[in-house]
């Protein structure tokens, strides 16, 4: 893999270079999602140092605690923050509607005169 | 065929026009069956047909681009959205949150979405609206995992306050918020954008700062 950000493969890439596809999980990417700057990836093996969760940390590692990428020892520290923090949770729990909401508001299905062109381009009518 | 629907709402917000996401998902499938035996069995197809779909459109629209789309976007507080609409004021409680996000529009969600750069914009779709995971994210884009991270991150950030701004100017926000933040509000309204004018130019989704 590439480890220029701005990279991008060039079309004949997209077979050539298909990869694996691995579940999320594993690997061993150590995230320190408290970081003033921003979620950053502290190590690739593992091990970032356990911790507290101040409301301050919670705010900003939400986002990564939600979407189920946070370390165990970070994971665990937002959660047990959240069990005594009620205004952290309210704020869980807003983030979590919000991103029902994104999910649930920005599809375009498509429209059948669409589907039938491209069925039939594809040979498949 | 699998995922017409949802790579179709993927091409509509990468694209922002129908007859360009038409195209985009028919190239995507063409692409799919030429490659299929390449396909292994057992690994993640809809991650597979996504990395398609990106690359393709990547490809296609960076092409017309006058240039590659690396532009950066202005840093944004944390829960800029629950913030602004008073969810740590326990007075104003989450009945105002909830209601926003209830009667945000489906055109608003589209056209803060689609006002976001490139890079970022495919990011979060692929995080917030199609649900993969970072490493998947990575996997498909071809880039490291923090900058995926990075990505999501600050694009989430962007987008609740393209939001904030676009239902400010619609007077979509609770009452209490209500011009509060026009003045603030710098960035375009995409929301009318038609088909014909989505050009991919995005020096009109950038974030003015």
């Amino acid at each position: 893999m590439s480890t220029d950000p701005n990279s991008q493969p060039s079309q004949d890439d997209v077979f050539a270079a298909s990869p694996p596809f691995a579940s999320a999980g594993d690997g061993f990417v150590a995230v320190d999602a408290f970081h003033p700057d921003g979620p950053q990836v502290v190590s690739h093996f593992g091990g970032q140092a356990a911790t507290t969760a101040t409301c301050l940390d919670v705010h900003r590692s939400l986002g990564v605690y939600l979407d189920g990428e946070l370390g165990p020892a970070q994971s665990a520290a937002v959660q047990q923050h959240l069990g005594t923090c009620g205004s952290c949770q309210t704020a869980q729990a807003f983030q979590m509607q919000f991103r029902s909401t994104l999910a649930a508001k920005a599809l375009d299905p498509m429209p059948d005169d669409v589907r039938a062109r491209i069925t039939k381009a594809l040979g498949f009518e | 065929m699998p995922l017409m629907d949802q790579l179709y709402s993927a091409a509509m917000r990468m694209t922002r026009n129908p007859s360009d996401a038409e195209d985009l998902v028919q190239e995507t499938y063409m692409k799919a069956y030429r490659g299929f035996e390449r396909f292994q069995d057992g690994t993640n197809l809809k991650a597979w047909m996504y990395r398609i779909l990106t690359n393709s459109y990547i490809n296609r629209y960076r092409q017309k681009q006058r240039r590659p789309d690396e532009s950066d976007i202005a840093d944004v507080e944390d829960m800029y959205l629950y913030r602004r609409l008073g969810g740590e004021n326990s007075d104003i409680g989450s009945s105002a949150e909830d209601a926003f996000l209830n009667t945000v529009t489906d055109t608003t969600v589209k056209a803060a979405i689609e006002a976001l750069p490139e890079n970022f914009r495919i990011a979060v779709l692929l995080a917030d609206v199609e649900g993969f995971a970072y490493k998947e994210i990575a996997e498909i884009l071809d880039i490291p995992i923090g900058t995926v991270m990075s990505r999501i991150h600050r694009g989430r950030k962007a987008l609740e306050k393209h939001l904030h701004d676009f239902a400010s100017e619609r007077n979509l926000l609770p009452d209490e918020e209500i011009g509060n933040e026009a003045a603030e509000g710098a960035v375009g309204d995409t929301a009318g954008t038609s088909a014909s004018e989505s050009t991919n130019d995005n020096s009109q989704t950038e974030i003015a700062t």
